[in-house]
């Protein structure tokens, strides 16, 4: 079966490659990390993920500048994004109608189970 | 009758001298008499003197011819006779030429001696007779000249008694002149003594006296004893003095009492000055006023008023100080509207208005009024508005002064001055408070503004490493498959661990959150309904029933729908946690009239404003004495330390404020909760 690709943008190292680990150890995603969110444009264009874990506070271009890069672009607007985000927390998620700007939103931190529930929830 | 003094001394002088002349004359007259009867006796004495002579001459003047015919005379005797005949006759003579003081006397003199020439004829004869011994002739002239001489003798013997008589006589009126002028004299003296001593009274009476008393009452005055007028009743000019010194008297003592008078004035305006900067309530400040006006002496008041301000609404007189109404009066006069009443009149033209009885323009009466006056004195501020009104009582019949009115002016300028200064201290006091409030806010907004950042910040930089330690711990989970079981317990640990930070990180975050509010107006019983939904599972879980007493028709308050709902959750979920074994959780709503007034910045709600409330009540284990003060206090809890971060209570507490709403917690170990939450209405 065809692994799902998993774009994270993230400038903490350990977390990406922690969550790098866990995805890649279920067999069904691929993962490729960003910890330079002004990469992250061109290993969009690149990568072609089917889901892009964006973290929102991250020095530079934060969540918020990348994701509306992203919507710019006609090939990469339709990918879906999902932030990842230390401030809003999960019972937040449901009366906050679950999004910000549009996007869906985990808090962190969040079990490897709970990330790939969402995953599965999004990715097209 | 008016008479100069120069006058009276003139007269008095006038008369003494009168009575010295006359004195002087009767001691004249008296002395004069007695002088002549001196004169008179020495006359007397001498005429005596002649006569005793003449009598002792005659009788020896005979010897010498008796002798003469006495057988064995000498014959000298004819020169005897000569020497003493010439002696009788010098004595006749002498006695002939004395001054006789009446007609008896004068023709008694006359006759002594009156026969002597005849006498001495026959003398002469005899003495001539060369044979006169045994002489017939010579015996017959001698018995002649005997005869003669006798008679002669009678004669003197008669003038000598006559004289001695009047000598007497005369001795007797001396004696009496002498007694007469004694008496004279010391009658005399004793009037001059006495008119002397009326004198010395008179001038002392008229003018000593006067004078010293016009001295000594001038000293008086001058040593700042007691102002009194001089008692003089003359009718001169020491009586003009008297008078010219009595009206400057009175003058003095007018002065004086005005000086008194203003000097009450002014003290009484000087402690209302001083009243007006003690920093003392407006109201107190206003009795204090009040009680100062009745202390002048002269100012004939009942010590019964009150003083109205205008307060809250235009055109009202409001009563804020009083002394001596009864309860009756506070209550009818309480508030009074401008153009009622002579108060209601005195605020609306501005104007004093006095009465000297209860007449038409008294509107406001009551049962049993006793007729009084009143001066109702206007306040008006520097900008000719009225700020209050000065109400006096005094008797019926009382004359409306100046001056009192004049010192009501004063009184009404000073005290314009408190009520503005009062009233800019409050209003600067409210701006204030409100500013300090906002800034409160700011800087509470800030802060939390801050924390915010901070927790952010913090949140961010805990959060990752959490996140990775999660991360970490689902695969080694995965990874590492031990028959150790404290390998897993470990994990599971980790994994709690991690949770439980994450939540003190987020309610930290939700703490620095709680300025930002997105009001909207709510039905606060739709609000505690989803609260309930979302937590319904909890109650059943732990046997919680819901007893609710919720008012229709709340009227909408202005929330942050999602705030209050973690509120809302909060104290449910602290209520859950209370009653471990089950219980009952009591949701009331309904809507007030705030009861209590504002007494600290904090507290948003007027007295009598329109509030909605709501009191969410267990029967669960309750706070105890000692921690119910504490119970909002961040990080403070009475859950262990797995089941709470003390933060909750904290968290909806500044919730509701920010809300500008009040939170109290009513409880007693072992008997429950109770939560009230007070809300503005929109």
């Amino acid at each position: 079966m065809e692994k799902k690709k998993i774009l994270i943008v993230d400038d903490e190292v350990n977390f990406t490659k922690m969550v790098k680990l866990n995805l890649e150890e279920t067999g069904q995603y691929e993962v490729m990390v960003e910890n330079n969110s002004s990469n992250a444009f061109g290993d969009a264009k690149e990568f072609k993920p089917d889901l892009i874990l964006l973290d929102i506070m991250m020095p530079g271009m934060d969540g918020g500048d990348v994701a509306s890069q992203l919507k710019s672009d006609n090939t990469l607007k339709n990918i879906p994004v999902v932030f990842l985000t230390a401030i809003i927390k999960e019972d937040e998620i449901d009366s906050h109608d679950g999004s910000i700007g549009g996007h869906p939103f985990i808090a962190k931190p969040v079990s490897t189970e709970d990330l790939i529930k969402y995953i599965e929830k999004y990715i097209r | 009758m008016r008479i100069k003094i120069e006058m009276k001394i003139g007269l008095v002088l006038f008369v003494f001298f009168i009575e010295l002349i006359l004195f002087m004359f009767f001691v004249s007259v008296l002395n004069d008499r007695y002088d002549r009867n001196i004169h008179k006796m020495y006359k007397m004495a001498e005429k005596l003197q002649l006569v005793k002579n003449l009598q002792i001459r005659l009788a020896q003047v005979v010897m010498p011819v008796n002798d003469f015919l006495i057988p064995g005379g000498s014959s000298d005797e004819p020169e005897k006779f000569k020497i003493l005949s010439s002696n009788v006759e010098d004595l006749i003579k002498e006695i002939s030429g004395l001054e006789f003081y009446n007609t008896e006397e004068s023709e008694l003199a006359k006759h002594v001696g009156k026969e002597y020439p005849e006498l001495k004829n026959i003398a002469l004869q005899i003495l001539s007779m060369p044979d006169a011994i045994g002489n017939v002739e010579a015996g017959k002239l001698m018995e002649k000249m005997d005869a003669i001489a006798e008679d002669t003798i009678k004669d003197a013997e008669n003038f000598y008694q006559f004289i001695h008589s009047e000598s007497q006589q005369i001795e007797a009126e001396s004696g009496m002149a002498k007694i007469s002028l004694s008496l004279v004299i010391l009658i005399g003296i004793l009037v001059n003594i006495i008119f002397i001593l009326g004198l010395w009274f008179f001038f002392k009476r008229t003018i000593s006296s006067p004078i010293i008393h016009l001295r000594d009452t001038a000293l008086e005055i001058a040593r700042g004893n007691s102002v009194k007028r001089v008692d003089i009743k003359l009718k001169d000019e020491i009586g003009d003095l008297g008078l010219v010194f009595n009206n400057m008297v009175d003058a003095l003592k007018a002065s004086e009492e005005e000086m008194r008078q203003n000097y009450q004035v002014q003290r009484v305006l000087t402690k209302l000055l001083e009243i007006s900067l003690e920093d003392i309530p407006l109201k107190e400040a206003l009795e204090m006023a009040l009680a100062y006006l009745f202390t002048i002496p002269w100012f004939k008041v009942i010590p019964k008023g009150c003083i109205f301000i205008v307060e809250g609404e235009p055109g009202v007189l409001v009563l804020k100080a009083q002394q001596g109404l009864s309860a009756e009066i506070q209550a009818m006069c309480a508030s009074v509207p401008f153009g009622r009443c002579l108060c209601g009149k005195a605020a609306l033209s501005g104007e004093v208005v006095f009465s000297s009885h209860v007449d038409e323009r008294h509107e406001n009466q009551y049962k049993g009024i006793m007729s009084h006056g009143h001066y109702c004195v206007p306040v008006i501020s520097m900008d000719m508005k009225t700020l209050g009104v000065i109400n006096l009582y005094l008797d019926e019949g009382h004359q409306a002064d100046d001056k009192e009115k004049e010192f009501l002016h004063a009184v009404a300028n000073v005290l314009a001055g408190i009520i503005e200064r009062r009233k800019a201290e409050e209003d600067l006091k409210m701006a204030y408070n409100k500013l300090k409030e906002a800034q409160d806010q700011l800087i509470q907004a800030e802060k939390l503004n801050a924390v915010g950042q901070l927790a952010s910040g913090v949140a961010h930089e805990v959060k990752n490493p959490l996140a990775i330690i999660l991360q970490g711990v689902n695969y080694l989970e995965k990874k590492v498959s031990s028959p150790d079981k404290n390998i897993s317990e470990t994990m599971s640990l980790i994994k709690d661990s991690i949770l439980r930070a994450d939540n003190i990180i987020q309610t930290l975050i939700d703490f620095s959150k709680v300025g930002k509010l997105d009001l909207k107006p709510e039905n606060i019983n739709e609000v505690l309904e989803n609260s309930l939904i979302m937590i319904q599972y909890r109650f059943k879980l732990e046997n919680v029933e819901i007893i609710k007493d919720m008012k229709d028709d709340l009227p909408n308050v202005s929330v942050d729908k999602r705030k209050m709902e973690q509120v809302f959750v909060n104290v449910f979920l602290n209520a859950i946690q209370a009653m471990k074994q089950g219980g009952k959780l009591f949701i009331r709503s309904y809507s007030k009239d705030m009861d209590k007034p504002r007494v600290k910045a904090e507290d948003y709600f007027r007295l009598g404003e329109k509030v909605v409330v709501v009191e969410i009540e267990d029967t669960g284990t309750g706070i105890s004495k000692e921690h119910i003060d504490k119970i909002f206090d961040p990080f403070f809890t009475t859950k262990g330390p797995q089941q709470g971060t003390g933060l909750g209570l904290s968290v909806t507490r500044s919730i509701i404020h920010t809300h500008k709403g009040l939170i109290e917690m009513k409880s007693e170990e072992n008997k429950g909760a109770k939560v009230i939450i007070t809300l503005k209405i929109v």
